[in-house]
């Protein structure tokens, strides 16, 4: 809904108290600002995009005239637009995969109705991360003692090296899926197209609170661009 | 209960048949130990078993398994899976979802079974495998030994009629394997369930009075219990054990103040560690102590912190980062992820062709003259189509191959059959006494390397809990309490 309401607000006013909204949850949900390393990145990126409107957006009162850069009071406003409105479908989304189980999300949606072979083609591929990541690690070391070399010349030399890596990946990922493959359909994968779920997702206050405050919030929004 | 008639398979590709004519009859509530040969197709007689030979693999399939009657080729596999369950070789291979619960609950969901009675099957489930704690937790925070656990807990609650436990403790530390064998105890006191165990290590399902069944080259021959324990003694040698300090050359690694972190976390940590030339030395420890770090940070893969030296040829090295890769022979558990050419014989000079690019070794001559004779008949051969014992051999005669000072050995003894062991030993002790190499071996089985190892080092939390000279390994067992270490010590 946040996101959402990003795209349908228009004024420089109205996004940055979206961001300040935006801040307030991640504040609220112990979201850890300081000691994420994306939050620089983030901060530089709107950063340029700003000076990018600032520098190049020649429309509007001329605030600062030197000889090379003209800085406009619509410039300005549309450097703060823009930029907020990057921050707040970034950071919310920060937020979100922060607050959430992916996990628990893909039950929930199951139960409500995603087909679950859909939500168990994504739980096999969370599965599998950290699987492929410890054979990515056994492949490179044995390539390691064996002799072999990461260096990018010749590149007819490096290309076998990397070809060498992906091929052995590629039969330890076939091999995967097969075990996976028995293990699912020995447990009657797929029998019918319902199945029961047995995992209670329980929504508490703070939930309805979030769903109520997030209503109100694109309501007001639908309200101000509709009269 | 379990008919099969005249079944037979030959997988796509390959001249011989794996499964040659089989005609067996299982009753329920039987124990049943499947063994043999590594690499003798006692996997692809469980996938049979279980209709996925059948339904899924390429291959000329003749005969029938009938289950109850019914055979299982006319049934769908969803079907086949009400009366029998297949708990894989690896445990970590066979989950598909992300905590405990949802995979003990995941059979149950897809079968429609009411949420109430999942929720009480999942408790009965790991209530049986003594696992009722780890409910609420990520599959990825497991042991070897939960997820073992976890995995015959799956089992149970799905209450098949038959299940078979493709070497279940084959990646598990002595420890772990001891509470496998107790959950076994069990299940078969319940007599509810038919069990077909395929396992290597018999000794102490013997216990049990299972009903043994060997597979040697597609054919099933039933086995007399006593028939079994005379084909193990007198397969092990006894051998002269001195103290290592006196008999061995001169220092070759030294370890000071020796350190390794992995994401943040110090997963090692040895204060002063000394091995000598011509030392071959056992290295023990559950799973998770840090005995494939401590390979691999003196390999130089894993970067460490503390001083680290290697003498060799009078010259002092001090090994940094991937520094002197040759000096070493690293071989991992997983043959798998070791075979980088498409042919057994350029497998087996391509290390020594990266090391010494000018290095030549004749790959028949070499097999022939070391164990693995059996390699000179597939020098033309792919490594992957390889049986896993010769594929083992092959990892270990890459390595050989260009001679190196230091061999690092992390568990290459898993899923390998007793004589398979003994076998590879030989070869390996053979090597160290020609070449005066050291070799360090982590291993499960300190009743057979233990044979020909002249010290033990042990692993604990990331540190050395002791290291003796191997006539005094019992003394620290019994003092430390590795009760089961001891009892794996005395198996034969």
């Amino acid at each position: 809904m946040i996101s959402l309401a990003a795209f349908l607000l228009h004024g420089y006013l109205e996004e940055t108290v979206l961001l300040l909204i935006v801040l307030l949850i991640g504040i609220i949900s112990r979201f850890p600002f300081l000691r994420t390393r994306a939050i620089k990145t983030l901060f530089f990126t709107v950063l340029f995009l700003a000076m990018i409107h600032i520098i190049f957006n020649k429309q509007g009162e001329v605030i600062v005239d030197l000889d090379l850069i003209t800085v406009t009071r619509f410039g300005i406003e549309k450097a703060v637009f823009i930029g907020a409105r990057f921050a707040v479908i970034v950071l919310i989304g920060f937020i979100f995969v922060f607050t959430t189980d992916t996990n628990v999300l893909l039950y929930s949606l199951m139960k409500l109705g995603l087909p679950y072979r859909f939500g168990f083609t994504v739980i096999t591929s969370m599965r599998l991360i950290p699987i492929f990541g410890n054979e990515i690690d056994q492949i490179y070391y044995a390539q390691l003692s064996k002799g072999v070399k990461y260096r990018i010349f010749p590149i007819k030399k490096f290309t076998g090296t990397i070809i060498q890596f992906l091929r052995l990946l590629m039969i330890s990922i076939v091999k995967q899926v097969d075990a996976m493959v028995i293990s699912m359909e020995g447990r009657s994968f797929g029998l019918s197209a319902r199945r029961s779920f047995s995992r209670e997702v329980v929504f508490s206050l703070t939930d309805y609170l979030s769903i109520f405050v997030g209503v109100i919030l694109l309501g007001a929004i639908a309200i101000e661009i509709v009269f | 209960m379990i008919s099969v008639r005249n079944l037979s398979f030959r997988y796509e590709g390959r001249e011989h048949k794996t499964l040659d004519d089989i005609n067996l009859d299982i009753n329920l509530g039987e124990l049943i130990v499947l063994t043999g040969e590594s690499g003798c197709g006692k996997t692809t007689f469980a996938l049979a078993l279980t209709g996925f030979i059948s339904h899924l693999f390429a291959g000329e399939y003749s005969g029938t398994v009938s289950i109850n009657d019914e055979s299982i080729e006319k049934k769908l596999l969803t079907e086949i899976a009400e009366e029998i369950y297949l708990v894989q070789q690896n445990p970590q291979n066979q989950f598909v979802t992300l905590t405990v619960r949802d995979e003990i609950a995941f059979g149950l969901e897809n079968k429609e079974i009411d949420p109430q009675q999942i929720d009480i099957r999942i408790k009965e489930a790991l209530h049986a495998v003594y696992a009722e704690d780890l409910i609420s937790r990520n599959i990825d925070t497991l042991s070897g030994g939960e997820k073992q656990k976890v995995a015959i807990a799956t089992a149970i609650a799905l209450q098949p009629k038959v299940i078979i436990l493709d070497e279940p403790t084959s990646n598990l530390d002595i420890k772990s394997t001891k509470n496998v064998y107790r959950l076994f105890k069990k299940l078969i006191d319940k007599k509810e369930v038919t069990l077909i165990i395929i396992e290597h290590k018999l000794k102490e399902l013997m216990n049990y009075s299972p009903r043994i069944l060997k597979l040697n080259r597609g054919k099933v021959i039933p086995l007399k219990n006593n028939q079994y324990l005379s084909n193990m003694s007198g397969k092990t040698r006894k051998r002269a054990r001195k103290d290592y300090r006196c008999e061995f050359g001169q220092e070759v690694i030294q370890l000071e103040e020796f350190s390794i972190h992995r994401s943040g976390n110090e997963v090692l940590s040895i204060s002063s560690l000394e091995i000598r030339q011509g030392e071959l030395v056992s290295v023990l420890g559950d799973n998770g102590a840090g005995k494939s770090s401590f390979i691999l940070g003196l390999m130089g893969i894993l970067e460490s912190a503390g001083r680290k030296r290697v003498i060799l040829n009078n010259q002092i090295t001090d090994i940094k980062h991937q520094k002197h890769p040759e000096k070493f022979g690293l071989v991992f558990q997983n043959p798998d992820h070791q075979f980088f050419c498409d042919t057994v014989e350029d497998e087996i000079i391509f290390p020594l062709r990266n090391f010494f690019p000018s290095g030549t070794q004749d790959p028949e001559k070499f097999c022939n003259e070391s164990a693995f004779t059996d390699l000179s008949f597939e020098l033309k051969t792919h490594p992957i189509k390889l049986s896993f014992g010769q594929k083992k051999r092959l990892s270990i005669a890459a390595v050989l191959a260009y001679y190196p000072e230091i061999l690092l050995l992390d568990e290459i003894f898993i899923g390998q059959s007793n004589s398979d062991v003994i076998r590879i030993m030989s070869t390996i002790d053979e090597y160290r006494r020609k070449n005066n190499a050291v070799v360090l071996i982590v291993n499960h089985q300190p009743g057979i390397v233990h044979q020909y190892a002249n010290r033990a080092l042990f692993f604990e939390k990331g540190r050395i809990l002791f290291d003796r000279n191997i006539n005094k390994v019992e003394e620290s067992l019994i003092y430390f309490e590795k009760t089961e270490y001891l009892e794996e010590m005395h198996a034969k």
